[in-house]
């Protein structure tokens, strides 16, 4: 988590310098908006890691830890294969082109979207496909 | 195969993504091959100017957004997982998602061919106002902005999913600092692409309402501003360059070391360079933009100089690798050397053009297309060929035929160069982009001519490969399967599982101890003396 906010803080830090300097030798908004922004979300995420995730402790981050000492902990919830995001992908590919042809494909659009979050939520809700570390490496639990 | 389609698993959403590229590279090429055919003699008309707009506007479009970056996130799909010991990416359905938005989004911007008026025609870049003009575009331009669209969602799912994955996912005792190179350079990119790529779709969004909603962001008459495009554009496009540009340093850096026979040189500062390459290619888009007028110049001429030194920290790298090492030049070896020389040829321009003067001499001529072709086709191409012979034994137990692969290496080297080369001095000569004839003047026609005849020279070397891969399909039935690391002296993790990989990556991983874990496992007496 060290190493994250240090790459986030100090990219955000020469954001915030180019966005200064650039202000100053240009007097131009549009580039400054978007250097500011930049400044801001990497800020924002290091923010994030600073203050919430203070303690967490990733398998990746200690040098010393082996597989066997963090066996049986849940590496989330994975669905093997499903085809509600290839349908989530028409539709919104579908709404896109009638936010510029149709009225129709825009409202069927937004029906075929609904339909595939509400598919999407009631699979993540489902138990059974947890994977967890074992000694030998990610494993699925079911 | 529905179950394959609809797979969440990391290794068939890369191959999808892979697959995919190849195909749009395929279109992409015959493309390029009717612009050498129109471009080979003077006063030419083979392809009317409307057929020649659309046609180089295709090329380009789908080189840039379906071919080199893609090709690296499929790569990327692939590698990362396996690279960190993570048994999948971290959001699968995300990445499934992002896989098929990204092929829908070429078939959009390709079902323009279909459109009244045809394809888009304004170049890859789209500048406002030629691509607000409803007379002079169709449907196809309408098409165009919805697939960049959809393409920018695409990609910026697959970046968050690499950041995730990367930053949260490593396997017990993988810290960040013993990540391999490619990893970093993914994560450098996908950090890139998530503050590059909002910008873009805010950029098609308003050239969509623009075009039939009435708004005039960039009409100067209704209180626009025309070049505001330009600066959504490139704050989205510069960036975009090391988007395709960055993963296959990485690409480099894994190869140039196993087949050098030695660690890589300079890990860290291979790692900072990517984040201040990453970091200062934020700030200078508007080096694009040094004949408006209108932009800071000085600001931007600086930065751009400044990129030279973390990529010539890269290459100072790279040599020191090989020094000394005990080269083997096989085929992925040889096209990684043949990357190093292009790339040098692509970014020395690339510092010349960044000075203002030079730029404002040759902006929009052929020698700016050759600079950037030397970069991306020169650079990524290769790089991308490079992976394949390397990692094509992991994908699919598959190892390429090293004879046909030093053909295919060659016929594409001496072709790209035949074909590149005299574009800079067409550019010199004042041989403007983007025209589809031009009158038999001065050295042009000869020079078009080598041109022409270097764009088949490479074609023959795609079809070297193509027969590799058949020929080393079958001769793959009658061989034994292949060990985890086909090539000897792998250093990454990948190396240490199974060619093609089980479902969930690994059946066991080694200790994970220095950025070299595999060959910590081959040589225990060593790592044990180093540690």
């Amino acid at each position: 988590m060290k190493t994250f906010v240090a790459l986030f803080l100090s990219t955000a830090a020469f954001a915030a310098a180019a966005c200064i300097i650039y202000w100053f030798s240009s007097h131009e908004y549009a580039g400054t908006l978007f250097l500011g922004f930049m400044c801001c979300a990497l800020g924002f995420a290091a923010a994030y890691a600073i203050f919430f995730e203070r303690n967490a402790r990733l398998a990746g981050d200690d040098p010393q830890v082996d597989q066997k000492e963090r066996s049986g902990e849940d590496v989330g919830i994975v669905t093997k294969a499903t085809p509600w995001p290839v349908v989530l992908a028409f539709s919104v590919a579908w709404l896109f082109i009638g936010l510029i042809w149709s009225d129709f494909m825009i409202f069927t659009g937004i029906a075929a979207i609904l339909l595939c979050c509400w598919r999407l939520a009631a699979e993540s809700a489902r138990v059974g496909h947890e994977r967890v570390w074992t000694e030998d490496g990610p494993e699925d639990a079911t | 195969m529905t179950h394959w389609l609809t797979s969440t698993n990391h290794k068939s959403i890369g191959i999808l993504y892979m697959m995919t590229t190849l195909l749009f590279f395929g279109i992409a090429g015959i493309l390029s091959l009717v612009i050498r055919l129109q471009l080979a003699r003077p006063d030419q008309n083979i392809v009317g100017p409307h057929a020649y707009n659309q046609i180089f506007t295709l090329h380009g479009t789908a080189m840039i957004f379906l071919v080199i970056a893609p090709f690296a996130f499929g790569l990327g799909n692939y590698l990362v997982p396996l690279q960190i010991g993570a048994p999948d990416m971290a959001y699968p359905r995300l990445n499934l998602f992002g896989v098929y938005l990204f092929m829908i989004s070429g078939f959009t911007i390709f079902a323009g061919v279909f459109a009244q008026g045809g394809a888009a025609a304004s170049g890859w870049t789209a500048y406002a106002p030629l691509s607000t003009i409803q007379a002079g575009t169709g449907a196809g331009q309408d098409l165009w902005c919805i697939g960049i669209m959809l393409n920018a969602i695409a990609t910026i799912t697959v970046a968050i999913n690499f950041a995730a994955t990367i930053l949260l996912y490593r396997a017990p005792g993988m810290t960040m600092w013993r990540m391999p190179i490619f990893t970093w350079e993914i994560l450098a990119t996908a950090l890139l692409i998530l503050m590059a790529f909002p910008s873009l779709s805010v950029a098609m969004a308003e050239l969509l309402l623009s075009r039939h909603y009435g708004a005039h962001f960039f009409d100067p008459q209704y209180g626009g501003n025309v070049v505001l495009y330009q600066h959504l554009f490139w704050f989205f496009g510069h960036p975009e360059v090391y988007v395709m540009i960055l993963p296959y340093f990485g690409v480099i850096s894994e190869v140039v070391a196993v087949f050098s026979q030695k660690p890589l040189y300079g890990y860290v500062g291979m790692v900072l360079s990517a984040f201040a390459i990453a970091g200062l290619s934020m700030g200078v888009w508007a080096h694009h933009m040094f004949t408006t007028g209108v932009v800071a110049n000085g600001f931007f001429s600086g930065m751009s100089f400044l990129i030279a030194i973390p990529t010539g920290v890269k290459y100072w790298n790279w040599i020191g690798t090989m020094w000394r090492g005990r080269l083997r030049l096989t085929t992925p070896m040889l096209f990684a050397i043949g990357f190093l020389s292009n790339f040098l040829i692509g970014g020395i321009t690339g510092v010349m053009v960044a000075s203002p003067p030079i730029d404002y001499h040759v902006e929009d001529s052929y020698f700016l297309i050759a600079h950037f072709h030397y970069t991306l086709g020169g650079g990524a191409l290769f790089a991308v060929f490079a992976a394949v012979y390397f990692w094509m034994p992991k994908m699919f137990g598959i190892k390429l035929n090293e004879l046909l692969g030093k053909i295919n290496f060659w016929l594409f080297f001496i072709g790209f160069n035949v074909t590149f080369i005299p574009w800079f001095f067409m550019g010199i000569e004042g041989m403007p982009r983007r025209v589809f004839t031009y009158p038999a003047m001065g050295d042009l026609p000869w020079l078009n001519a080598v041109s022409s005849v270097g764009a088949g020279i490479m074609t023959l070397g795609v079809i070297a490969f193509l027969l590799n891969v058949a020929f080393s399909k079958l001769e793959s039935k009658v061989r034994e399967p292949l060990a985890n690391d086909p090539w000897g002296g792998g250093f990454s993790l990948e190396w240490a599982t199974s060619c093609p990989p089980p479902e969930f990556n690994f059946h066991a991983l080694p200790p994970i101890r220095s950025e070299r874990p595999v060959w910590d496992m081959m040589h225990p007496e060593l790592a044990e003396l180093r540690s």
